[in-house]
C-alpha cells in the first residue's frame, strides 16, 4: 500500500524569551518575533540542552500563518 | 398523536429540521482525549480546567445549560458569577484523577430537568452557591483523602448552608425551527437578598484558527427596537442569527487563546477567550471590544434578587433580522415568591386524555407561517406576550407526548421518574468532533519516525 506522508512540524514556546519557536519539514529551528507576520521576520535559532521549549499543538501553526 | 410526534415525523421526513438544534454542548471538553495533546496522553493535566476560560479549543466547545447546532458552530450558554468567586461559572468543575480519592468526579449540581425528542422543550437547572465556590478546599480535602475515605463532596464544604444558593432554571421552547425562546430563572432560595450576574453567552466554535479559513464568522451588535439589545451573528455556512436580549451592555471578544496566559507568548489579538471573564470579574474593560464584534458576546445582566424571591430572564435566538420583528422589550419578570413549577421536581403530569392529545388551537408546526404569526399584530415583539403563550404551549406539548408514551400502569412519581431519565439521554446527545488522521498529525505523531508518539 502507498501512503503519503506529509511533511511535518513542531511548533514550540521559548518560556525564556516568550517566543514561538519552529522546526520547519527539513528541521531548521526558527525563532518567531510577536506581530502580524512572524514568519517573514523569523530568525534562526539553536535549541540548546538549557533550552526551556515546551511543544505546542501543530493546529497553531495556522495562527502563526506558516507557508507549510 | 400528539404534537410531538408530528415533529419526530416532520424530521424524520426532512420536512422540518426539528432537531437541528439542540442540547448538544458538552458542560465540559477540558482534559478530555481529544484536547490533549500531552507527550504522555496525560489529559487530564495538560488541558486544565485552569485554562478551559482562555484556552480555544480544537475539537469541540463547552458551557453551561447550552445548546448549538448540529454542526456545532454556533453555540449558547449561560455564564454565571456571585461576585465572590475568580472566575465566571461557564463550564462544569471537577477533579482529575490524581486529585480525588475516588478517580475523577464532577463537583456540582446540575439536573436535566426535562426533553422533548425534537428539543422543542428543554430545561434545565443549575445550583449555584452564592459564597465563592470552594474549588481549592474541593481539590486539597479530596487529595488528602485515602481510597478508603468517603468522597468529598460539594454538600459537604459547607457552601449551601442556610440555602445560600442560586437556582438557575434554563428552558428553551422553539417556536419554529430556527427560532428558540429561551427563559432563565433565577431564585434566591437564601435568606438574604443577593446579586447575581447573568451573561447569556453566544459564540462560534473555533474552526478558522485552526484550518487557516478565510470566511471567519462574526457577531456585532446591531439596532433593535427601543430596550433591546441584539447580536447579529453571520456565518458563511449557517447563514443569519440574532440573539434578541434585553437593554443591557453587550460585550464582546474573540474566541481566541489567550496565548499569554497559557503559553506565555504575546497575543495575537487584544481580544481573546477569558476578555469577558476578565471584564466582568476583574474590571477590565479593555478585555472586551469596544467595536462591539468578535466571535463571542455576552449580554450583561445584573440582578439583584430578594431572599425567596425570583427574576425571570428572557431572551430568543433565531433567524428572524429586527426588521422583520415588531418592537418590544427585553423585560425582566418579578416574582413575589418561586414559582411552584420551578422546582426541581418535575411537575405531575396532567391527566391523562382519550383521543387526541393536542391542545384545542396550539399551532403544531414552527412553520414560517407561525412565525409570522408571532410577530404580527398588535402587541406581539421577540420577547413579548407571545412569548409567555409559546413557552406554556411547548410546556403543554411536552405534557402531552409524555402522557402518550408513558405507561398507564405508572404512578405519577414513577411518571416523572421515567420522563426526567429520558430528559437525561435527550440532554446527553452532544456534539463530539474528532478526525484522528488531523489529531496525530498535529501532535506530531509519525509512524516512521523511531521517536514516534502514540
Amino acid at each position: 500500500m502507498l501512503a503519503v506522508r506529509k511533511q511535518s512540524i513542531a511548533l514550540f514556546v521559548d518560556r525564556q524569551t516568550q517566543q514561538w519557536i519552529v522546526c520547519d519539514p527539513d528541521g531548521n529551528y526558527w525563532s518567531l518575533p510577536p506581530g502580524d507576520d512572524p514568519w517573514e521576520h523569523r530568525q534562526s535559532f539553536e535549541p540548546t540542552a538549557e533550552a526551556d521549549l515546551e511543544p505546542i499543538p501543530g493546529h497553531y501553526k495556522y495562527l502563526l500563518r506558516l507557508p507549510f | 398523536m400528539t404534537a410531538e410526534h408530528d415533529r419526530l415525523e416532520e424530521a424524520r421526513t426532512q420536512k422540518q429540521p426539528w432537531k437541528k438544534w439542540g442540547p448538544y454542548l458538552s458542560e465540559r471538553q477540558w482534559g478530555t482525549v481529544r484536547e490533549d495533546y500531552s507527550e504522555g496522553g496525560d489529559a487530564w493535566n495538560y488541558f486544565s480546567h485552569d485554562q478551559a476560560r482562555s484556552r480555544a479549543y480544537r475539537w469541540g466547545e463547552d458551557g453551561l445549560g447550552g445548546i448549538c447546532d448540529d454542526k456545532q458552530r454556533l453555540c449558547f450558554a449561560l455564564a454565571l458569577w456571585n461576585g465572590k468567586d475568580a472566575i465566571l461559572k461557564e463550564r462544569l468543575f471537577g477533579l482529575t484523577n490524581s486529585e480525588s480519592n475516588h478517580g475523577e468526579d464532577v463537583k456540582e449540581y446540575y439536573f436535566y430537568l426535562d426533553s422533548t425528542p425534537t428539543h422543542s422543550y428543554l430545561k434545565f437547572l443549575y445550583k449555584y452557591p452564592q459564597a465563592a465556590f470552594p474549588y481549592a478546599n474541593l481539590v486539597d480535602t479530596s487529595k488528602s483523602r485515602n481510597r478508603g475515605e468517603m468522597e468529598y463532596e460539594l454538600l459537604d464544604t459547607g457552601v449551601f448552608n442556610e440555602n445560600r444558593y442560586f437556582d438557575v432554571f434554563v428552558e428553551y421552547a422553539k417556536e419554529s425551527p430556527e427560532d428558540i425562546l429561551i427563559q432563565i430563572t433565577v431564585h434566591n432560595r437564601g435568606p438574604e437578598a443577593a446579586e447575581l450576574h447573568v451573561l447569556p453567552t453566544l459564540w462560534f466554535r473555533n474552526q478558522w484558527s485552526w484550518q487557516g479559513l478565510a470566511d471567519r464568522p462574526r457577531l456585532e451588535r446591531v439596532a433593535g427596537a427601543k430596550g433591546q439589545s441584539v447580536v447579529k451573528a453571520v456565518d458563511a455556512k449557517l447563514g443569519e442569527r440574532y440573539l434578541y436580549c434585553g437593554d443591557v451592555p453587550l460585550l464582546f471578544t474573540e474566541n481566541e487563546t489567550n496565548t499569554q496566559r497559557t503559553f506565555g507568548v504575546a497575543n495575537h489579538t487584544p481580544f481573546v477567550k477569558d476578555g469577558i471573564h476578565n471584564c466582568v470579574v476583574a474590571g477590565d474593560a479593555a478585555a472586551v471590544n469596544p467595536a462591539q464584534t468578535g466571535t463571542k458576546a455576552s449580554a450583561h445582566y445584573r440582578l439583584t434578587v430578594g431572599p425567596g424571591k425570583s427574576e425571570t430572564l428572557r431572551l430568543r435566538l433565531t433567524d428572524s433580522a429586527p426588521t422583520a420583528l415588531t418592537a418590544g422589550n427585553g423585560s425582566v419578570v418579578r416574582r413575589g415568591s418561586p414559582d411552584p413549577a420551578e422546582t426541581a421536581d418535575r411537575r405531575s403530569p396532567a391527566p391523562a386524555q382519550p383521543g387526541d392529545l393536542r391542545s384545542p388551537g396550539v399551532a403544531r408546526s414552527g412553520d414560517r407561517a407561525t412565525t409570522e404569526a408571532l410577530t404580527a399584530g398588535n402587541g406581539a415583539s421577540p420577547l413579548g406576550s407571545r412569548f409567555d403563550e409559546v413557552m406554556t404551549q411547548r410546556r403543554r406539548e411536552a405534557d402531552e407526548f409524555y402522557q402518550s408514551i408513558t405507561p398507564r400502569t405508572l404512578c405519577p412519581d414513577e411518571a416523572n421518574v421515567m420522563r426526567q431519565a429520558l430528559a437525561g439521554m435527550l440532554w446527553s446527545k452532544q456534539f463530539y468532533h474528532y478526525d484522528v488522521d488531523k489529531w496525530l498529525e498535529e501532535r506530531g505523531s509519525d509512524p516512521f519516525k523511531a521517536t514516534r508518539k502514540f
